[in-house]
């Protein structure tokens, strides 16, 4: 069965004591940068034989942040909930003229989208939704139009496939107007001949799903720990299924045989299959993610 | 109550000459200049003498000596707070690892994973219910004796509430107890479980073992509060079952921060006379920008909704998560537009968005002493 290693990854005890060292003054950059090579080797070696790699983002304070780097115009603000979760997003906050800092380019692409050797990259984005969510004094089009200018950028260095993070698609009501403006944003990422996969999870799909088959887009991720299978069962045929089917709330370690069983039923819905954790494995502690990570290259 | 009283909200950082001595780490001048420099700016120097002998050693501090260190470190936090002018003392959670960890080690039942993030590079060590949960002992009643025996103002103490270490906990033990096919409603029903557990064997003993030594002022906090909308019932009922009788005897504040305040307004008047002062985050959304009107004043907006309720406002005016020090003035115009929002003083309680852990002593007391004179300025403009 083919994974995906979605969203931000947890770190390891000793580059999470670097982290801490570094911002305590107990360290020099060299030492915390040596600990961040340690675990992207690792994460790396974990993916070994995938299609897609990523490098778990493990230097993204969030799945926001990275483009106040790249961006002139952009103020990072106060802290605010990633949903339901512990953890905390800070809100960025966009002033009138905002710019790509075309210096910067080369040194973020390399900084944020790391690759082992010459792989296909897991192109982890925020969608334009979770972006809004997190932003300030900035419309949807216009967050649109900059993620499409990034997107450019990331694609004229990286070879891979776009997979947008989406919680908000399936947490709220998306406005008609909301929904002309995605089209419009996946639409035009398609006619480049991008390939895009939107991750949806910490909610329910059926409102939406209609509306994420009429997009062009790749694949679609569903949180199976909020969805059940008959949910999806008319499931679009042309579509991947990337089947969050891990839980990355919970430190249990699933069971094989449960996970199998699952996995087979369904395989009676789509062509084509992945699987993912439920949401980012962030939320749990390396150890147990390595653990639940391993277990789903397992399933067959 | 004193009008616009003002208190801290728990931790603050731990001072470099504690931390590696419970660590094991081998301390360097710097460290044992840093107590002496505390020392003196407290008037502690004479009675610290102690201190300085055991620090002196530099390694291999035996129980005792931690012990000791604990204690120091714990005046030195306390004087600290003193002499900033606030009106409620605390010692900074200097007993505790924090605010997470600590009452969980003082569970039977809960088992740590390992680190997680929380924002940025901060982290907590997340645990897991493993097992039926027990309470191992009352672990606040040494730190408020300790804290009331040197402290010269009135003490308050900070306790974690149930939702929160439920909400901060993976639950490996009550999931399993559940037979319930549907996975979303199994999840529910055993947090319903794992919640009232805690609600009721462990804060509520705990609560109670302290109003049973004289405490007078005791403040549950639950960041976790509002982070699941549809478990926001859940919350309040947790906190009457933590509680019960015992706001009789007990002033109770509840602080909660970095929140969506408004998903608790409907179940807040089941709360009201039970709990007295209900303390929110404001700085860390507002401008800092000298004023009283609405448009300056944006970080303050949801008083508008809570003077409606019976609670006494506690009003965060320092952001904790920048060295940015606050000027009085600015902390007199945040008090100054509640104060025109609730209009009774005594309504307003002052303090900190949140525990100081993440600053230095040094900005945490710029902070806290320009808090005071902010409320002073504000007091003179209510007159």
């Amino acid at each position: 069965m083919k994974v995906f290693l979605n969203g931000i990854y947890s770190r390891s005890e000793s580059l999470i004591k670097a982290t801490i060292d570094f911002e305590r003054k107990r360290i020099k950059e060299e030492e915390v940068i040596k600990r961040y090579e340690e675990d992207y080797k690792n994460i790396f070696q974990i993916q070994e034989g995938l299609e897609y790699i990523s490098d778990g983002l493990l230097n993204w304070d969030d799945l926001l942040r990275p483009f106040s780097e790249i961006f002139e115009g952009i103020k990072v603000n106060g802290l605010k909930r990633y949903f339901e979760t512990n953890f905390f997003y800070r809100v960025l906050y966009f002033e009138k003229k905002i710019k790509i800092n075309e210096n910067k380019i080369e040194g973020w692409i390399e900084k944020y989208f790391k690759i082992k050797d010459n792989s296909k990259r897991l192109l982890i984005l925020p969608s334009p939704l979770l972006f809004k969510e997190f932003s300030e004094e900035i419309e949807l089009n216009k967050i649109c139009d900059l993620m499409i200018e990034i997107c450019d950028i990331i694609i004229s260095k990286r070879k891979g496939i776009f997979f947008f993070e989406d919680p908000v698609i399936v947490r709220r009501k998306i406005e008609k107007e909301e929904k002309n403006i995605l089209k419009n944003f996946y639409k035009n990422l398609y006619k480049k001949g991008y390939e895009i996969i939107v991750q949806t999870y910490f909610g329910k799909v059926r409102g939406i799903l209609n509306f994420l088959f009429s997009l062009p887009l790749r694949g679609i991720g569903i949180d199976f720990l909020r969805n059940n299978i008959d949910e999806i069962k008319k499931w679009d045929e042309e579509k991947i299924l990337v089947a969050g089917c891990i839980d990355c709330e919970n430190s249990y370690i699933e069971k094989k045989r449960d996970l199998q069983n699952f996995i087979n039923n369904l395989k009676d819905i789509a062509k084509e299959i992945y699987l993912s954790g439920n949401c980012d494995f962030l939320f749990l502690p390396k150890k147990i993610a390595d653990e639940k990570f391993n277990l789903l290259k397992k399933i067959k | 109550m004193k009008a616009l009283l003002t208190h801290e909200i728990g931790s603050l950082a731990k001072p470099s000459w504690r931390v590696k001595a419970i660590r094991n780490e081998r301390l360097n001048d710097k460290d044992i200049e840093y107590a002496k420099k505390w020392a003196d700016f407290l008037n502690l120097k004479n009675e610290s003498e102690e201190l300085f002998d055991i620090l002196n050693k530099r390694e291999n501090f035996n129980s005792y000596e931690k012990e000791k260190i604990i204690y120091f470190s714990s005046l030195f936090a306390t004087r600290m707070l003193e002499k900033t002018g606030i009106d409620l003392v605390y010692d900074g959670e200097q007993h505790r690892v924090e605010m997470y960890e600590y009452p969980i080690k003082n569970i039977e039942g809960f088992e740590f994973k390992g680190y997680i993030r929380s924002f940025d590079n901060k982290y907590f060590k997340k645990a897991a219910c493993v097992k039926k949960l027990k309470l191992k002992k009352f672990y606040h009643v040494d730190e408020y004796k300790r804290i009331s025996s040197f402290a010269k103002k009135e003490v308050k103490i900070p306790i974690t509430g149930a939702y929160t270490l439920m909400d901060w906990s993976f639950d490996e033990y009550y999931i399993k107890k559940v037979n319930e096919k549907d996975f979303i409603k199994r999840k529910r029903i055993a947090r319903e479980k794992f919640l009232r557990e805690i609600s009721e064997k462990i804060i509520y003993p705990n609560l109670k073992s302290l109003k049973e030594i004289g405490a007078k002022f005791l403040q549950i906090d639950e960041p976790a509060a509002t982070t699941k909308p549809y478990e926001i019932e859940m919350f309040i009922n947790s906190l009457i079952d933590s509680i019960k009788e015992l706001y009789k005897d007990v002033f109770f504040s509840i602080h909660i921060c970095f929140s969506d305040y408004k998903l608790l307004f409907p179940y807040l008047d089941k709360i009201q006379g039970i709990v007295k002062e209900i303390h929110f985050e404001y700085a860390n959304r507002d401008s800092i920008e000298m004023g009283i009107k609405e448009e300056v004043r944006k970080g303050y907006k949801i008083l508008s909704d809570l003077k409606n309720f019976d609670f006494i406002i506690g009003l965060g005016v320092i952001d904790v998560h920048t060295d940015f020090i606050e000027p009085p003035e600015l902390i007199r115009d945040r008090i100054l537009y509640a104060y025109e929002k609730i209009k009774n003083p005594e309504k307003i309680f002052v303090a900190p968005d949140c525990g100081l852990r993440t600053r230095s002593w040094e900005i945490a007391f710029e902070k806290l002493r320009n808090m005071v004179e902010g409320k002073n300025l504000a007091l003179k403009e209510i007159g």
